[in-house]
């Protein structure tokens, strides 16, 4: 008996030597649904079709950074393959801890051009893109009992030229008016996205930057616009971190928030909850994309076997699949022909709609890197200060504006979209 | 009569108000996702064990639970095998610098951990102890060590030199007297300090997650998770976080109160 175990052990240690395993660090796919449809679904069928056995670890953006910094210094590599978001890739790439990988191509796809151009930097390909994703509004049907003169469903759905944030402010008040509640809703909570909302979407809107022009005169009307339309938002943002749960509760009708946050309520009954495109601005329609990538570490061990699960992961079956389990998009032009029936149709349209809108203005997070979390922050402080203590906007703008300023260059990151198009 | 089912009622609330937070935890943790969303219900017709089993099996939250225990009982034995006789010459003896040293102590906590995460990881992958209970203890020791010697030093300094001097006297060594006289009648106190570092090395998420890719500590390994997912997932996670540290504080709370010297009254 000792004999066997001790045969049983001695195996399973050569297998693990001979085999390697490959260490997946992801900042994405932490939530417990999609993490166990990826450790439980997703990479099993891959290590079937491979037999690379694949450990699958959900890190920060932060947590991440230090460990791989760490990994370069000490020169001892573990992590073999890296998720993260495009923002992110760049400051990593900026650190020099990845790896160029122009040379892995795939003769069988074709990456949808933009994000292949984002791709690049800082003289190398960081990453191949892999997945995307954005936020959308999702509006509870029993609001469409009380949208405001001139504006009809159909512009919501269609993100018409009607469709602007004058519009919702009309239509939120409108609800409020007649039922007395106010059913806009926000996810506040810290964490909630509504920082992302405030930076990708009201600010490129109103001004045609994320923070370029934080304290300009378009800025101010902005800040008032929101200070108006919070009149009607429901109090209960400040709890909300995930839409799809107050939508579900009836406690908001029209919401806005990352379309991999609201799919269990778009899930759970396609024809109430439905999905639409942001309102548009006087500058556009501001939304921001995000682009999740894969990239190599430098001197990361297990290359090959990186290379094969890049090569599954952004398979169109795989991208399908991934789309139908997280409502996460694709990024590949074969994968994007064919959008499959049911609740992610509903999605996929606001989310081709919104893209496609003549009116579009893509934002990007911004590759700030440990100063992300900084940047964020005085969004919300400006949010809070103007719109919850009543200070005088400009006031909090021309104090608050410096600090941006100071955090994006001591980043050193490049400038983002919109924000690079206003100096070209 | 009346005075006793006063007292009754009145312990009651008092239960309620503790336990009861517990409590909705608890059976938020065991609810159908379809019936939390249902208003119309305050609790739930069944109860089910879905997303306790998702976190603790299909997520792998039993290993991570038990790599978390080993971790905290580590740290506590390397804590106090440093910080006892760390706290024993603070209380003992005087010496030049007393103060400084008990200030510099402290001193300690007020690096921020995102500062000292490369050279750490960094020296621990070179010296090898990256990825083991080993490696995250120390750092865990590192942390919990200032707080064994600041609460060890003053629960020593509770007991009075004399009994130490008169086990001397008898013929025990100052290593002996310790061992037979003051050990005893510090061990509630001790008891209570370990308690403090255990919920210390428990809840701690940074060092563990950055230090140990594949052996990681149950917050390091489910934290992240729990805070993306719906709120049932949220509250079945917070069992999953509290129940086993509120086990072994039930078994050692009798300890408790003793760290703030109530036991040598």
């Amino acid at each position: 008996m000792k004999r066997t175990l001790l045969f049983g052990l001695c195996l399973s240690l050569l297998l693990a030597v001979a085999f390697g395993q490959l260490n997946f660090v992801s900042t994405q796919f932490h939530p417990a649904t999609e993490r166990e449809y990826f450790e439980g679904s997703l990479l099993p069928d891959f290590v079937k079709l491979t037999n690379v056995k694949v450990q699958f670890l959900p890190l920060t953006y932060e947590e991440a950074s230090v460990r791989l910094r760490a990994e370069q210094a000490a020169n001892r590599v573990t992590i073999g393959l890296f998720a993260e978001l495009q923002g992110g890739m760049e400051l990593m790439a900026s650190g020099g801890l990845l790896k160029d990988i122009s040379g892995v191509t795939f003769s069988d796809r074709t990456f949808i051009s933009t994000f292949e151009k984002y791709a690049h930097g800082y003289g190398i390909k960081q990453f191949v893109p892999w997945l995307q994703a954005t936020f959308v509004m999702v509006i509870n049907k029993k609001a469409f009992d009380y949208l405001p003169k001139g504006l009809t469903k159909e512009d919501v759905l269609k993100g018409t030229s009607k469709w602007t944030y004058q519009a919702l402010l009309e239509w939120a008040k409108n609800i409020y008016d007649k039922t007395k509640m106010p059913m806009v809703g926000f996810p506040e909570n810290p964490q909630g996205l509504f920082h992302r909302f405030l930076h990708g979407y009201l600010y490129p809107s109103f001004t045609g930057g994320q923070f370029v022009k934080f304290d300009s005169l378009d800025a101010v009307d902005m800040w008032a616009y929101l200070k108006e339309l919070f009149k009607y938002v429901s109090p209960g943002s400040s709890t909300w971190s995930f839409m799809s749960e107050p939508l579900m509760r009836n406690e908001a009708w029209i919401v806005w928030d990352h379309t991999a946050r609201i799919p269990a309520a778009v899930r759970a009954d396609p024809e109430q909850y439905i999905p639409a495109p942001v309102p548009a601005g006087p500058k556009g329609r501001g939304f921001i994309t995000v682009l999740v990538g894969l990239a190599l570490p430098k001197n990361a061990p297990n290359e090959a076997e990186a290379v094969r699960l890049i090569d599954y992961l952004t398979s169109a079956t795989t991208q399908f699949d991934i789309l139908e389990k997280t409502g996460f998009f694709p990024v590949i032009e074969e994968a994007i022909g064919v959008i499959p029936a049911g609740p992610n149709k509903v999605l996929a349209e606001a989310v081709v709609a919104q893209a496609g809108a003549p009116d579009a203005m893509v934002s990007f997070i911004p590759g700030l890197g440990p100063k992300g979390g900084e940047f964020t922050a005085y969004y919300r402080e400006a949010f809070r200060r103007i719109v919850y203590e009543n200070e005088d906007i400009k006031k909090v703008l021309q104090d608050i504006a410096p600090k941006v300023y100071q955090t994006v260059k001591e980043s050193g990151a490049t400038l983002p979209q919109p924000d690079a198009s206003l100096f070209h | 009569m009346m005075k006793k089912t006063l007292i009754f009622i009145l312990c009651l609330l008092i239960v309620l108000w503790f336990c009861g937070p517990v409590l909705l935890i608890l059976i938020a943790a065991l609810t159908p996702s379809a019936e939390y969303y249902d208003l119309a219900r305050l609790v739930p017709t069944k109860l089910t064990l879905t997303h306790l089993e998702s976190l603790f099996v299909r997520l792998n939250g039993w290993k991570a639970t038990l790599i978390s225990i080993q971790t905290a009982l580590l740290s506590i034995v390397i804590s106090f095998a440093i910080g006892l006789p760390a706290a024993y010459v603070l209380t003992r003896y005087v010496f030049k610098g007393k103060n400084l040293f008990r200030l510099t102590i402290l001193l300690t906590r007020s690096f921020p951990v995102i500062i000292i995460g490369v050279p750490l990881v960094t020296l621990y992958l070179r010296i090898g102890i990256a990825d083991s209970v080993l490696g995250v203890s120390l750092a865990h020791s590192s942390m919990i060590l200032p707080f064994i010697i600041i609460i060890s030093s003053s629960i020593l300094g509770g007991i009075s030199v004399e009994y130490e001097e008169a086990g001397m006297v008898f013929g025990l060594t100052r290593f002996r007297s310790f061992l037979r006289i003051t050990l005893p009648l510090a061990l509630p106190g001790f008891a209570a300090a370990a308690i403090y570092a255990f919920v210390l090395s428990w809840n701690e998420v940074f060092i563990s997650a950055i230090i140990n890719l594949t052996n990681r500590t149950l917050p390091a390994h489910i934290l992240n998770t729990a805070m993306t997912s719906p709120d049932y997932f949220k509250f079945a996670a917070g069992t999953v976080m509290a129940l086993p540290a509120m086990i072994f504080i039930f078994f050692t709370r009798k300890y408790l109160m003793s760290m703030w010297g109530i036991s040598l009254k």
